[in-house]
């Protein structure tokens, strides 16, 4: 009884605190709230003042013009003024907290700024409406409460497949619980491979990776590390806290696939693993990626299944998107030129994050197929600007930013899952199955060419010139 | 289809990675100096030259993504081979490497080798000597009557702070798409395409006095 007793006395106490907390966090709500709308009044009697200057017939002519001119330009001073005043604010939040501020984004990454007043004005009006269309919207708001119930029937147990699962990840994985997902996705794939290799094999790599002289890898992963997402804050410069991890996880991982080794677009992988995930996990996520959910042979030498997919998608565009394919073809645009990268950085380059991360949600639980899925989506959202560039070096151009429109994530989730149905994923096997045979032929025959060459070169005396280095040394 | 719409030229840039083959374009084209990501396949460029459309073809580094490469090659009317001058093996991977490429797919292709980050190496402690770097681009271009050229096919740049990086693509421009003296004033461009090593013969030259 006695402990029971004290057990509940505890349980009193903490009750209490958390309710002591509640209250405080209302007063604070609630002062917020009256400042907001206080903050919204004004701005609604700028607004029908406004109107109504607007509204007023012209009498006196042009003095009454421009005295209208005059307050419509004061008013835009106010707005600008105010805009600035809330940067300063927000920066100054960013010394408290890390977290969202107007700079960078919650991720970490360095929002782009508009450097004049008036669009700045333009560009912050649309992001607001934006943000209180997403407060908004009932689907959303329905959607947050079918995470929190699947979450609340989860906690703490392994994800296991299943149609509901799928669905409710198609939409979108919420922010908070990214983290717990990922994990959960990635154990799906790895969680075996973890236990055979035993829970201390990650910090053996790292060791192994330190003592190792000789890593082919190392030279590229260092000049690479700053290179990965330089307008990231987790990754702006040496000392930035996700390049340390970044380096880590990239040795560890050459350590643990020789074959592979190091490959550019590795780097991306891991620094957006690491915006959600520790550094162990970071590195069991790049393994899930490149030895489980990516076909074999898309990060080795010859990259000879990502080519393969290139062309995969190549037939798929043709078939889903028969004019886009023609208009490429009559201009004769390599749509690869801008798709490959998509597919090896799982479209982290040239993609905006709030985009990509949706793509990596399904990615991660899915599998490689949905990235098929998306770009065509990407490439369906755009059809018709595209289908408007007149001429090779307008889409050249068109396609080299096309990133900057992939803003609409849930119309392109949309199209992904439903508009492009039926997607079977059947097809896409049998032609990723068919491209790479065809690919590793290329292959054999273009070495076969090369070592004709180089065996040509080896008679030639063009190198003699080296042997003045010899001498010097 | 319409010629018109199709560049009129294609000038590809080659080179191993992290030598600074993007900096070099983007500090051409947008004449600023940032730190880029490694680019992966290849990236596209579009630069006007008086009434001319240029494309410029930025490639990967990494080697798993020359393979790639010769198709991009296809078509180039030159090529930029760049070297990272504070890395000499990046100089030797442009024989070992992007010369079979190139053999391969463009004949009729002008080559110009290209020193990158020359800010980060003072002149004494160089290993690539001006001459070396002349050699390499003459062999690369044998066969092309490269008379016309108005410039050694060889540079030395800093896209740092800028040193001769237009002067590299304005270069191989004049040789592929002529522009009279008229034209150039009329587009706002120099109108000298002055060699600027010819005025500066003494600084590269300092290793080579012990051979």
């Amino acid at each position: 009884y006695e402990m029971q007793n004290k057990f509940l006395t505890k349980e009193i106490l903490e009750l209490n605190e958390l309710r002591q907390h509640d209250v405080d966090r209302e007063k604070l709500l609630l002062m917020n709230r009256a400042e907001l709308e206080g903050d919204y009044l004004q701005t609604r009697s700028k607004y029908l003042y406004l109107l109504k200057k607007v509204e007023t017939p012209v009498l006196g002519g042009e003095k009454e013009d421009s005295k209208r001119q005059e307050i419509i330009k004061q008013l835009l001073d106010d707005a600008i003024e105010s805009e600035k005043s809330q940067k300063e604010a927000d920066r100054h939040r960013l010394f408290m907290s890390s977290q969202s501020c107007q700079e960078y984004d919650r991720y970490g990454f360095q929002k782009l700024m508009v450097d004049d007043d008036e669009d700045l004005i333009l560009s912050r009006a649309g992001q607001l409406q934006q943000q209180s269309d997403i407060l908004n919207a009932e689907e959303v708001t329905s959607h947050h409460v079918k995470w929190e119930n699947f979450m609340v029937g989860q906690s703490g147990k392994y994800l296991v497949r299943s149609h509901e699962l799928k669905t409710l990840i198609r939409s979108g994985i919420p922010h908070d619980h990214r983290e717990k997902i990922w994990q959960g996705c990635i154990h799906l794939h790895v969680g075996e491979t973890k236990h055979k290799l035993g829970h201390s094999y990650y910090t053996d790599l790292v060791k192994r990776a330190k003592t190792s002289k000789y890593n082919p890898a190392a030279k590229q992963i260092e000049l690479d590390l700053l290179r990965t997402l330089p307008t990231n804050l987790h990754f702006e410069s040496l000392d930035s806290d996700g390049i340390k991890k970044l380096r880590q996880v990239l040795l560890a991982y050459s350590m643990h696939n020789p074959i592979i080794g190091y490959c550019q677009g590795l780097n991306r992988l891991v620094a957006i693993a690491l915006l959600f995930l520790t550094e162990e996990e970071s590195f069991w996520c790049l393994v899930a990626i490149v030895d489980h959910i990516m076909p074999e042979d898309y990060y080795t030498k010859t990259l000879a299944a990502a080519q393969a997919d290139q062309r995969v998608l190549k037939d798929l565009v043709q078939e889903k998107l028969p004019k886009l394919y023609n208009h490429f073809e009559n201009h004769e645009v390599d749509l690869s030129l801008f798709t490959f990268t998509w597919f090896l950085t799982v479209f982290v380059d040239n993609v905006p994050p709030e985009t990509f991360l949706k793509v990596w949600d399904s990615f991660l639980y899915e599998g490689s197929k949905v990235m098929f899925r998306f770009a065509i989506a990407f490439l369906k959202l755009v059809e018709d600007d595209i289908l408007l560039q007149d001429g090779a070096l307008a889409i050249n151009r068109y396609m080299r930013v096309i990133g900057e429109k992939l803003t609409n994530s849930k119309r392109i989730i949309q199209i992904a899952f439903h508009e492009l149905n039926p997607f079977p994923m059947k097809s896409v096997a049998s032609r990723r199955h068919y491209h790479l045979q065809q690919i590793r032929v290329e292959l054999a025959e273009l070495d076969l060419l090369r070592q004709k060459f180089s065996a040509q070169e080896i008679n030639d005396e063009r190198r003699d010139y080296y042997s003045d280095d010899d001498l010097d040394n | 289809m319409s010629g018109k719409r199709k560049p009129d030229l294609k000038v590809i840039i080659m080179g191993d990675y992290a030598v600074g083959k993007t900096s070099l374009v983007c500090r051409y084209i947008e004449d600023k100096f940032i730190k880029h990501e490694p680019t992966i396949g290849a990236a596209f460029f579009l630069k006007q030259w008086g009434p001319y459309n240029v494309a410029v073809w930025d490639t990967a580094g990494d080697e798993r993504y020359t393979g790639l490469s010769h198709f991009y090659c296809r078509n180039a009317g030159a090529a930029i081979l760049a070297y990272d001058m504070s890395n000499p093996q990046t100089f030797e991977s442009l024989w070992a490497r992007f010369m079979p490429l190139l053999n391969s797919s463009t004949e009729k292709c002008l080559k110009i080798v290209v020193g990158t980050k020359m800010d980060l190496i003072p002149p004494e402690e160089r290993d690539i000597t001006l001459e070396e770097g002349r050699k390499l681009a003459h062999e690369l271009n044998e066969g092309l009557d490269i008379s016309k050229l108005a410039c050694e096919p060889y540079f030395e740049t800093s896209s740092k702070d800028g040193s001769h990086v237009s002067e590299v693509f304005e270069c191989i421009f004049q040789y592929c798409l002529p522009l009279s003296g008229d034209q150039r004033s009329k587009f706002g461009l120099s109108t000298s395409t002055v060699d600027l090593y010819e005025k500066e013969p003494k600084r590269a030259t300092a290793k080579k006095g012990c051979c």
